[in-house]
């Protein structure tokens, strides 16, 4: 193992201790006091999708069946140009 | 439809592979009760890729983005009745679609949605933090085993992936003054919540030596000797106060 290395590390160590620790500081003043409450955050989505109330069948011919991706997106992706220009207007294939 | 008296084994199966088939088909085809278990099925797997992928979602929109979570539905199920992680493979098929060639970005902002997921839901570990170290003498410090704390992730991408996925998760769009630049992002979890920074190519190299477990010293001099103009503390440093490491 290199010992070269280790010694270099050491003297850096010191002048990284003192940095970090005084964001230590800053960050340790801000630490909620909260715990994780796993399995509620994205509850709802193994409900019935169609809502109360509704037999749900009409789910069955949602939007997404049009095949909508083959066509040009329409989100906020059509402001991005890559070095090969404004790629979402350059036709797929 | 098969009767569940029959072999209930046998109904299971039918009834799993018609749920997650392109459409309803024989026997199921226009039995009522099933189009209801079809519908939501297909829809909770979908609603759960736009929630599990807010920045592709956001980059492609609404109407593209379900038409292609619908795609992945079919080819890759859910296979875990758990929805929150559903959906890992959907870089790698945004990767392969021709539908999604022209946007070269896409996987690369799908794979930081993804590991923002991942990093959210890892196991709980100590993080390696700077008091730890204050009591090590030099000896000790390069004896220390370090290891990637169980929510970092890294990814290094041939795109400015990080400028991209951060607006995109903001809901903005990104701006013309994008310097299209290669970026490493590191993500991490410091307390409860994911952190998302960019950082060196150094710090990826760094993490693959100590992946599984490796000392300190043989961390910095992996790093120092792939980039020898870089300082590898500096690369620790970042690490450090990032609360990416864990000890061994």
């Amino acid at each position: 193992m290199s010992h070269r290395y280790v010694t270099s590390l050491a003297f850096s160590v010191a002048a990284l201790v003192a940095g970090v620790a005084h964001a230590d500081e800053k960050q340790s003043g801000k630490q909620p006091a909260v715990e994780k409450c796993w399995g509620v955050a994205k509850a709802g989505q193994n409900d019935c999708a169609a809502g109360p109330g509704t037999t749900c069948a009409g789910t069955a011919k949602a939007d997404y069946q049009k095949n909508a991706w083959k066509n040009v997106p329409a989100g906020t992706c059509t402001s991005i140009r890559t070095p090969k220009g404004n790629g979402s207007l350059t036709k797929a294939g | 439809m098969p009767r569940p008296a029959a072999s209930l084994s046998r109904f299971q199966r039918s009834f799993q592979a018609a749920l997650v088939g392109e459409a309803p088909a024989a026997p199921w085809e226009g039995v009522r009760g099933f189009a209801v278990h079809y519908g939501t099925a297909r829809q909770a797997a979908i609603d759960a890729l736009e929630a599990n992928y807010p920045a592709v979602a956001c980059l492609v929109g609404a109407e593209w983005f379900r038409s292609a979570a619908a795609a992945y539905a079919v080819a890759c199920p859910p296979g875990d009745p758990r929805s929150s992680t559903y959906g890992d493979a959907f870089p790698a098929f945004l990767a392969a679609a021709p539908a999604a060639r022209h946007l070269p970005y896409l996987a690369d902002v799908a794979r930081l949605d993804r590991f923002f997921l991942e990093s959210q839901f890892a196991a709980d570990a100590r993080c390696l933090d700077v008091a730890a170290l204050r009591a090590l003498d030099a000896c000790a410090l390069g004896e220390l085993a370090v290891a990637p704390h169980p929510a970092t992730r890294v990814l290094a991408a041939a795109t400015p992936a990080f400028a991209i996925w951060e607006a995109s998760r903001q809901g903005r769009a990104v701006g013309d003054d994008l310097a299209w630049i290669p970026q490493v992002t590191l993500i991490t979890r410091p307390l409860h919540e994911v952190e998302v920074t960019t950082t060196e190519g150094a710090a990826l190299d760094f993490l693959d030596a100590c992946r599984g477990g490796a000392t300190l010293a043989r961390c910095i001099d992996r790093v120092a000797s792939l980039h020898p103009t870089v300082p590898a503390d500096r690369v620790f440093s970042h690490l450090l106060q990032a609360r990416a490491l864990t000890t061994a």
